[in-house]
């Protein structure tokens, strides 16, 4: 899983409805592409930004529509509950 | 009057039967007996055991306590693999146990459902699993008889493997005196070389991971990679003690928890909160609302070790044999 962080939350739904709309979703059980989650960190620098999970396998991979080069890992220091380590 | 139960070894041998109504067999690899109820084409009604005679996990490993559930990556319905995605496809349906038919739901949300792979680890099939923020998981109605709530003792049996350095748990939830969400923190789950034993609650116990005994294959590396196909058990015991054993009987002596809360089969997966799912591999995974035998847990062992070939060392260069109990 690869992720693109997205500073609207109209920039998120837009590109989900894309998505949707490209693999055919709603689709049998498949109801949706993707629930919608905030970076909650207010220490991180991209605090309320908003979490769009890129699949990079299984039926809706979908890593080759986006631009690789604004595809991120998962970080845990986007939550505020992360484990102090 | 001698009668004779018809024994099948498996469902593909059943469904090669040519039955009347009414006959029943007796199959071995799910201690089912299964009677016709129907021709053209032939239906079979399946009912499980009750338990007596303990549960046969492959047909020649049996254990004395049957689990709450069984779920298999092989066999996606809970009885062959008619029900499995073709391979590299998401899983859309639900995950069916092999006992109880208990199952999850199935996900709805495209991106949270994990991928099936026909061959793995000694080419057996797995679901794959992305971690982090909006990964993969499966919930399930913990509110059922066989999900829980379990107080005191039980034992999770997961045989999984770690990808990348993710975050990696069997998932599932607990109820009881929190500090943090409820049903959202797993029993066990692995952060950044870290094993945590219920996050979240009071305490955290928390600790490295389990070291292997030191023997031949093992090198000189001695503590556990989780990003090998490995054996691993959750237990806690009837003095509510919960441990991690990686591969058998290898644990970390200094990690024990002591959580009394409630266990429910919540989300699959879920290591704390929403946002820290599972990154890895899962072949198979069960779930019983007691402490296994020492002998039970051998079994369990033995089996794993038939299935999946012997155990494999820290680094994955050689075998190390699963440690009993």
């Amino acid at each position: 899983m690869k992720y693109k962080l997205y500073a609207t939350l109209s920039g998120w739904t837009s590109r989900n409805d894309s998505l949707e709309s490209h693999f055919g979703i709603p689709n049998g059980n498949t109801v949706c592409y993707a629930e919608v989650s905030q970076v909650t960190n207010p220490d991180n620098s991209d605090y309320e930004k908003y979490i769009m999970p890129v699949c990079t396998e299984g039926t809706w991979k979908c890593d080759d529509r986006f631009n690789a080069s604004e595809l991120v890992n998962w970080d845990e220091d986007w939550f505020a509950d992360a484990p102090e380590l | 009057m001698a009668s004779t139960l018809i024994t099948v070894a498996d469902t593909s041998a059943r469904d090669a039967l040519s039955p009347a109504i009414g006959d029943t067999v007796y199959q071995i690899d799910n201690n089912k007996i299964n009677v016709c109820s129907s021709l053209g084409p032939v239906v079979w009604q399946s009912y499980d055991s009750d338990g007596t005679g303990g549960y046969a996990l492959d047909g020649s490993n049996t254990i004395t306590a049957v689990p709450n559930f069984h779920f298999d990556a092989a066999k996606i319905n809970g009885v062959d693999a008619s029900g499995n995605p073709s391979n590299a496809a998401s899983l859309t349906t639900a995950w069916t146990s092999k006992t109880n038919g208990a199952a999850t739901f199935a996900q709805g949300t495209g991106a949270q459902q994990p991928t099936w792979y026909s061959s793995g680890t000694s080419s057996e099939s797995y679901l794959s699993t992305g971690g982090g923020s909006g990964g993969d998981t499966l919930m399930a109605d913990f509110r059922s008889t066989f999900m829980g709530p379990i107080s005191g003792a039980f034992t999770m049996m997961g045989v999984m493997e770690q990808v990348g350095t993710a975050d990696f748990s069997m998932g599932g939830g607990v109820l009881g005196a929190v500090t943090s969400p409820t049903w959202q923190t797993s029993p066990w789950w692995n952060n950044a070389g870290t094993d945590y034993n219920y996050y979240g609650q009071t305490g955290a116990d928390s600790g490295a991971k389990p070291t292997f005994a030191s023997g031949s294959g093992n090198g000189s590396t001695a503590v556990a990679s989780y990003t090998v196909t490995r054996l691993f058990m959750v237990v806690r015991d009837s003095s509510n003690n919960t441990r991690l054993f990686v591969d058998g009987n290898n644990t970390n002596t200094a990690n024990v928890a002591t959580f009394t809360g409630d266990l429910l089969m919540s989300n699959m997966w879920q290591g704390y909160s929403t946002v820290y799912m599972s990154q890895g591999h899962t072949y198979e995974m069960a779930l019983w609302d007691s402490d296994l035998s020492t002998s039970d847990k051998n079994t369990l062992i033995t089996y794993v070790n038939s299935r999946y070939g012997t155990g494999r060392n820290a680094d994955d260069t050689d075998d190390l044999a699963r440690a009993t109990f």
